[in-house]
């Protein structure tokens, strides 16, 4: 998990942290109040009723991508060698999965307790009611669908360029972002938690989804020898 | 440790990158593949490493065959084609987070490696910051600090500094001393006939010099 952090590049701890800053600011001054309503919130979870809600998520999962993209690459480019040193090319996977697992994991509780820790000193919340079973289940359903975005961006860059993947998880992110006002698609990507039983099939959805990205990477990079470093 | 490679043949498409290779390739020794660009020379690494499956034939090391037996040969240190690593961290810490996996290097391999290359293991530079050649020589490094038994080597006189391919040369001596398998390629001829025991030489994916078990001796080590 360490070596994973240390993929992080300075410059994308300097951005995501600005980035923090003036996305609690913009959540605030939409009248948003608490942060778990504004982690929900931005990450689709309740409708982006405005513009700049939804360039807040394109930025956000664009942010996403961009912390984790070093660590990616560096597996991807390396993924001869290091398919060695780990013993196989699923071990390989495993680790690139892992790692990956662990940046999205930092990049989310440390945006949450960024708000948290900025709404106790300029609004009402306290450090100590802000971890409960509600935040962790919250938070859960976001990390969920984080993952599925990060899983992606594994499978694009198995296949595309650096360009090329920002410009189809830009696209992506757009397009879910337009259509996050209809909750009622029962299967749609992002995490809603709104009625039980429609949240209980979007979960149900989401890991499906994970699920398949995971066979496709895992089958797309089974066939890289083929299709890569033809000599 | 012993590679024996029989009747190996790799189609691409309708290509056949490498044509109906045997060879039995031992440790103690240093083996040189050449040919022309695109001969197949860095498929035949690939192939002595697992990374190709074969369509017909197969590679055994030390009796086990790969992608039957084992995916990769567990003692091998490979440097392919142009090494890539961690730009904004240094070379000591991208060598040390290269070691956490298998764990079998310890700091003071990987810096006494490092020194041995007239790397600063001290310094604060970025790899970004690094030239190609110092990019080269943590990639040979990466190869060799985990003591590993077979050594597989593409171009690895690339962009180094004469004094650079003069600690090398004796590096590979050193392993070969230790009974290390080491295989390697090069344009370089003069790399060649001052190392290897064996040339191997390799034309649109066969190999030229089959003889006498497959290795044509070119100087005895």
């Amino acid at each position: 998990m360490i070596e994973a952090l240390k993929s992080v590049r300075p410059m994308a701890c300097v951005i995501l942290l600005g980035s923090t800053l003036i996305s609690y600011v913009f959540l605030k001054a939409s009248g948003l109040n608490d942060p778990l309503t504004m982690v929900l919130t931005i990450f689709g979870g309740k409708p982006l009723s405005s513009p700049m809600l939804q360039g807040l998520f394109v930025m956000l999962i664009f942010l996403l991508q961009y912390v984790c993209i070093d660590y990616i690459v560096f597996y991807i480019d390396n993924s001869e060698p290091l398919s060695i040193r780990y013993g196989s090319k699923n071990n390989w996977l495993k680790a690139l999965l892992k790692g990956t697992s662990a940046l999205l994991f930092v990049f989310l509780v440390l945006l949450y307790f960024v708000w948290v820790l900025l709404d106790s000193i300029w609004g009402d919340a306290k450090i100590t009611e802000s971890i409960s079973l509600v935040t962790v289940g919250v938070l859960a359903r976001i990390y969920l669908f984080c993952l599925i975005v990060v899983i992606a961006q594994i499978y694009l860059l198995l296949r595309q360029s650096k360009a090329g993947t920002f410009m189809i998880m830009g696209g992506i992110s757009v397009l879910l972002a337009i259509t996050s006002h209809d909750q009622n698609l029962a299967f749609h990507i992002l995490p809603q938690m709104n009625h039980s039983t429609l949240t209980f099939t979007n979960v149900i959805g989401n890991l499906a989804l994970a699920l398949v990205l995971l066979v496709m990477i895992q089958r797309k990079s089974a066939k890289k020898e083929l299709s890569f470093h033809e000599d | 440790m012993k590679i024996e490679v029989t009747n190996f043949t790799k189609t691409i498409g309708k290509t056949n990158v490498l044509e109906n290779i045997t060879v039995t390739l031992q440790s103690g020794h240093i083996y040189g593949v050449v040919g022309k660009n695109g001969s197949g020379k860095t498929m035949f690494l690939r192939m002595l490493s697992g990374l190709i499956l074969p369509t017909k034939g197969e590679v055994q090391v030390d009796g086990r065959i790969l992608s039957k037996d084992l995916s990769f040969p567990d003692q091998l240190g490979i440097l392919l084609e142009k090494p890539s690593f961690l730009s904004h961290l240094t070379g000591y810490e991208n060598l040390k987070m290269l070691a956490k996996i298998r764990n079998r290097a310890s700091n003071e391999d990987i810096q006494s490696y490092m020194e041995l290359f007239d790397l600063d293991w001290r310094s604060k530079k970025k790899v970004k910051h690094y030239s190609l050649g110092m990019k080269q020589k943590l990639g040979i490094i990466q190869a060799m600090m985990e003591d590993q038994q077979i050594i597989i080597l593409d171009e690895p006189f690339n962009a180094l500094d004469e004094a650079s391919v003069e600690t090398l040369r004796q590096v590979l001596r050193k392993l070969k001393a230790e009974k290390k398998l080491i295989v390697m390629t090069s344009h370089n001829k003069e790399d060649i006939q001052l190392l290897c025991d064996y040339t191997l030489t390799l034309s649109a994916g066969r190999m030229v010099n089959p003889t006498d078990e497959s290795v044509a001796l070119i100087a005895e080590g």
